[in-house]
């Protein structure tokens, strides 16, 4: 069988002061990797932070409609929500 | 034995966490205590008892929910609306080798009876959560979350619908 294709994928180009990227080097060859690697693991570990700690979330028109309408039905009693909080605990304790 | 969920502090060992999701486990050795201290998102950990190697981790944050034409224009005229607070489980994690003993589901568990209690305080009105596969998914429909109507990967459960529930057990005791 053929190898999986290639994810399609991208080319970035970020310019480094001579400094930045010899510190750059030495921590990569410290985790045993190249620049490349290092550099996009970083960064793309830092990136899903960044999405992760977002706290504002804005939504479209239709959206806010379903959400508003949502909040505004009568509460129910929710059976398998139910089964689950019932369940005893040591850490209730 | 798991020692009972509390918040993350410097003194957890967080090296030898695995969950098995590359992201999911760097975040909580690298930007976990990094983000509480900051007073972004917070992170409640289980460990094995007498240790203090954490085995478990859900982390919160309280966000809001807005319409994107909430504009200063819209407010001035009255129209404006309100961004709805939300307590988001942003993540949720159990080490690989303590898999299989429920400790997911018991800690989610005490994520929502957290949201429950602080719910006094703070006026959230809603919990989302990511799901981010089919697993997650089927994990949270058994805590009768739904799909949140804007975004597919997210689910949520309206507050009124929990603390109802919670009411209704405490009459049937």
């Amino acid at each position: 069988m053929q190898a999986k294709a290639k994810a399609k994928s991208e080319k970035i180009d970020i310019r480094f002061s001579q400094q930045e990227a010899s510190i750059i080097k030495q921590a990569a060859s410290l985790q045993h990797t190249n620049m490349s690697n290092f550099v996009r693991q970083q960064a793309v570990g830092a990136a899903e932070a960044v999405i992760h700690d977002q706290t504002r979330f804005a939504v479209s028109a239709e959206q806010w409609t379903l959400i508003e309408a949502a909040l505004q039905r009568p509460a129910q009693v929710l059976p398998n929500l139910q089964k689950k909080l019932a369940t005893t605990d040591d850490w209730d304790q | 034995m798991v020692s009972k969920p509390v918040k993350l502090t410097k003194e957890h060992d967080l090296s030898q966490f695995d969950c098995g999701n590359g992201p999911l486990t760097t975040w909580l050795q690298k930007y976990a205590l990094q983000n509480q201290t900051a007073n972004h998102a917070k992170t409640v950990v289980i460990t094995e008892d007498d240790s203090n190697i954490v085995i478990g981790y859900y982390s919160y944050n309280i966000i809001s929910v807005e319409h994107s034409e909430s504009t200063p224009v819209r407010v001035s005229k009255g129209l404006a609306r309100h961004p709805i607070p939300v307590f988001l489980v942003a993540r949720l994690a159990i080490d690989n080798k303590s898999k299989g003993q429920n400790l997911g589901s018991r800690l989610f568990r005490r994520a929502l009876l957290h949201a429950a209690e602080i719910s006094d305080q703070v006026p959230i009105r809603a919990i989302i959560v990511d799901a981010i596969d089919d697993g997650a998914r089927k994990f949270y429909n058994r805590f009768d979350f739904e799909p949140y109507p804007a975004d597919g990967l997210r689910m949520w459960l309206l507050l009124k619908d929990l603390i109802k529930t919670q009411q209704t057990m405490k009459l049937q005791k």
